[in-house]
């Protein structure tokens, strides 16, 4: 039986698909129509041999159009090695050298790499006599582990760091960066090499660290360029996805590794490697909340005046509209001010009554911290857990932000701190029914796509929790539809106009709205001084 | 693996012969007029055959390394150009054996339609002639198309960064590179003359 022949695209139609699959844009149906296409139709072959060629030229050639930095790293690599002083000059002054006088990404790496090895090696001749550390934790966000894990903590080879949640960023000593997602187990091998056994990591390679190599269940994975991320799940499959820069990866038991540049991404599992059509890579976290000097902008209400109208205590977010102003239900007594950890608090009992700020909160996927004082009653009714602070809309998935005491046994345990976003709560695991105050903390770790399954952390007296994390949602907290409103204390998001709904019953003090991810320890600062540790 | 063809062996140059001794007998600099001679026939021949730039960049200089190191077992009366090309030739069979890239679009079958036409026969020379055309018709390209080329292929940014940087539509940006190389082809071969004896490409 002869094959059918594809009908005859327009020359339109075909250019629009030769694009598509040279960008990578295409899904594999269209990949597959083409390749049909080139098969019958050898003008289309053809146009897309031209596009080829022509592409790799421009890769050469606009790098280097005449050869001449080719030529200047040739004779470079031929001539005699530079004396390395020792002891070694700081780590990065000699690849920085070399950096500004070679262009060439594989001549750099190889000298590099020469140059790494006399400094590693004069490093580990100067660390052997003072601290034969082959890991050393730089800083940490987890909790659960065996061990303590605490920053500068050295790490020693074949130590293995195990942990159930939160992050940890640790640093070979090669230079190698290392920023681990619990739960994770890692092993330190030595200070070139580890052992990802569990988790999600992701490793920035300087130049000097090139070589730097991550095994996993799945296989192998090599730096050869700057960032790439690794996953390995419970089954024992492993997925690498290439940031930035080159990562070879080798199937468990095979030999041939397959190079990996930025944006792809391959699934090692079985012996066998299968490339991944999508990558998604700004699901990792890659990096810790910066410690910057600067100040945070923030949103304090500290809930001190005796009135309707609360004033915003903080540096600027919320500007003119950061002001709080109680609505009491109608028909009910006035709320009653209540002694908090610091001064008065906010005492709602459920019925209704809920406070608005113009301020429309911090939106889409920004880095943000709500802290706050919260109480919950005993006889916690979850009928008034929802809505401690909310903002956004319920417009569509991911564009609500509202903290609350979970009312939903099927979404975790009950009386828990929870986040949700609309679908895809993140639930804390500290009980928090005992009619007593607990510092809450909610930390969203920006970036382009930010998840709740992966971005958003619960701190409950200063202490990372262990959160239930059962839904993928990015996070896009709509603050700029005509059905998102400004932040609210103790009402659902849900309320219908009409105010009728569940409330909160409870006592909120210190509530802190920041425009950005903070640490455990600015978070330990707030709780202990009532004030961000910047100030 | 693309088969070399034979070429014509062209007696070399006076001069290319005293460089070439001027080399054997360990000058550098003799060398290095050597490799700004023949870079661009050898980056080109390994660009065109490697869907990664950096590793053509990376043979082409593991290909003069290697003639360097070897460099004494050649005879000079003859034209260095074959001898790197034969050089290249087989780093790039041994890599070709050591390292499997991504296929095109992720489709083996694509991959191996344009490897096959990538590999059919065509004269050695017409890498570097492609080569320099191509830079031809780059300088008489210049404004937002040049940029673009230069930001996509220079500093090697990706789309996704293109269109951040530049407030344009992804979708945008891949048809104007499209176009772009579209436009550059065409003058390539209004320079150099199209493959023989192949089909012409699509006109839109």
């Amino acid at each position: 039986m002869t094959p059918s022949t594809p009908p005859s695209p327009t020359p339109a139609e075909a250019e629009l698909l030769i694009a598509r699959v040279l960008a990578g844009d295409a899904p594999p149906k269209e990949v597959g129509q083409l390749a049909a296409l080139c098969k019958t139709h050898p003008a289309i072959l053809e146009t897309l041999v031209q596009h080829t060629l022509t592409e790799r030229l421009l890769q050469t050639t606009l790098k280097d159009p005449h050869g001449t930095l080719f030529a200047s790293e040739i004779t470079l690599r031929l001539s005699p090695p530079p004396i390395v002083p020792f002891p070694p000059t700081p780590r990065e002054d000699l690849p920085s050298r070399v950096h500004r006088s070679l262009r060439s990404q594989r001549w750099q790496q190889r000298l590099l790499q020469t140059a790494a090895a006399l400094l590693c090696g004069g490093a580990l001749l100067w660390t052997l006599s003072s601290n034969p550390a082959a890991a050393r934790i730089e800083r940490t966000e987890a909790l659960g582990a065996l061990s303590p894990i605490q920053s500068g903590r050295a790490l020693q080879a074949g130590e293995t760091l195990r942990f159930d949640a939160g992050f940890v960023s640790l640093r070979f000593q090669c230079g190698a960066q290392v920023l681990l997602e619990g739960p994770a187990e890692l092993r330190i091998d030595d200070a070139w090499h580890g052992f990802l056994s569990k988790g999600r990591a992701v490793a920035t390679v300087g130049r000097a660290a090139r070589g730097f190599t991550l095994d996993g269940p799945g296989g192998r994975l090599v730096d050869l360029g700057t960032k790439f991320a690794v996953s390995v799940e419970p089954q024992k499959a492993m997925e690498v996805h290439v940031l930035e820069g080159l990562v070879e990866a080798t199937a468990q038991g095979q030999n041939t590794p397959v190079r990996l540049t930025q944006n792809q991404a391959l699934r090692l599992e079985g012996g066998t490697s299968e490339p991944l059509q999508t990558t998604d890579p700004s699901a990792f976290v890659t990096l810790l909340p910066p410690k910057s000097s600067a100040a945070p902008r923030f949103v304090h209400w500290s809930f001190e005046e005796n009135s309707t109208r609360f004033l915003n205590r903080g540096n600027g977010l919320g500007g003119k509209n950061g002001q709080l102003q109680l609505h009491p239900a109608p028909g009910t007594p006035q709320t009653s001010a209540l002694k908090g950890p610091f001064g008065n608090a906010l005492s709602l009992q459920g019925n209704g009554t809920y406070a608005e700020s113009p301020f429309r909160g911090i939106g889409g996927a920004a880095p943000r911290t709500v802290a706050f004082w919260v109480q919950v009653p005993s006889d916690f009714d979850p009928r008034q857990g929802y809505a401690i602070v909310s903002w956004g809309s319920r417009m569509q998935d991911g564009a609500a932000w509202q903290i609350s005491i979970n009312p939903v046994p099927e979404e975790g345990p009950v009386g828990r701190l929870r986040v949700g976003v609309n679908r895809g709560p993140v639930v804390g695991t500290t009980d928090l029914r005992d009619g007593r105050w607990h510092h809450c903390a909610v930390v969203l770790y920006g970036g382009p796509k930010a998840d709740v399954s992966t971005h958003v952390l619960l701190y409950v007296d200063g202490i990372l929790e262990s959160a239930l994390r059962k839904a993928v949602m990015p996070v896009q907290t709509d603050t700029e539809s005509p059905l998102a409103h400004g932040i609210w204390i103790g009402r659902n998001l849900s309320i219908t106009t009409n105010g009728k709904g569940p409330s909160f019953r409870g006592a909120i003090d210190e509530m802190f709205i920041f425009d950005s991810a903070m640490g455990q320890e600015e978070i330990q600062h707030l709780m202990q001084h009532n004030t961000p540790k910047r100030l | 693996m693309i088969p070399l063809m034979s070429e014509p062996t062209p007696v070399p140059s006076p001069e290319e012969s005293d460089l070439v001794r001027q080399a054997q007998s360990g000058d550098l600099h003799a060398f290095t007029l050597l490799v700004q001679r023949h870079q661009g026939a050898i980056r080109a021949y390994l660009a065109v055959r490697l869907n990664d730039s950096a590793e053509a960049e990376d043979l082409a200089q593991d290909t003069f390394l290697t003639a360097y190191r070897k460099l004494s077992e050649y005879d000079p009366t003859r034209p260095l150009l074959p001898w790197l090309r034969g050089i290249a030739h087989r780093l790039l069979q041994n890599h070709g054996r050591k390292f499997r890239a991504l296929p095109l679009g992720g489709s083996l079958e694509l991959q191996t339609l344009l490897d096959v036409r990538l590999a059919s026969e065509w004269p050695l020379e017409r890498d570097s002639q492609r080569m320099e055309a191509l830079l031809e018709c780059l300088d008489r390209l210049d404004g937002p198309g040049r940029q673009l080329l230069q930001a996509r292929y220079a500093e090697g940014l990706s789309l996704q960064e293109l269109a951040q940087r530049s407030g344009r539509k992804h979708s945008a940006l891949t048809m104007h590179l499209h176009r772009l190389r579209s436009t550059l082809a065409s003058c390539v071969h209004g320079k150099i003359g199209p493959d023989s004896a192949l089909p012409t490409p699509l006109s839109v």
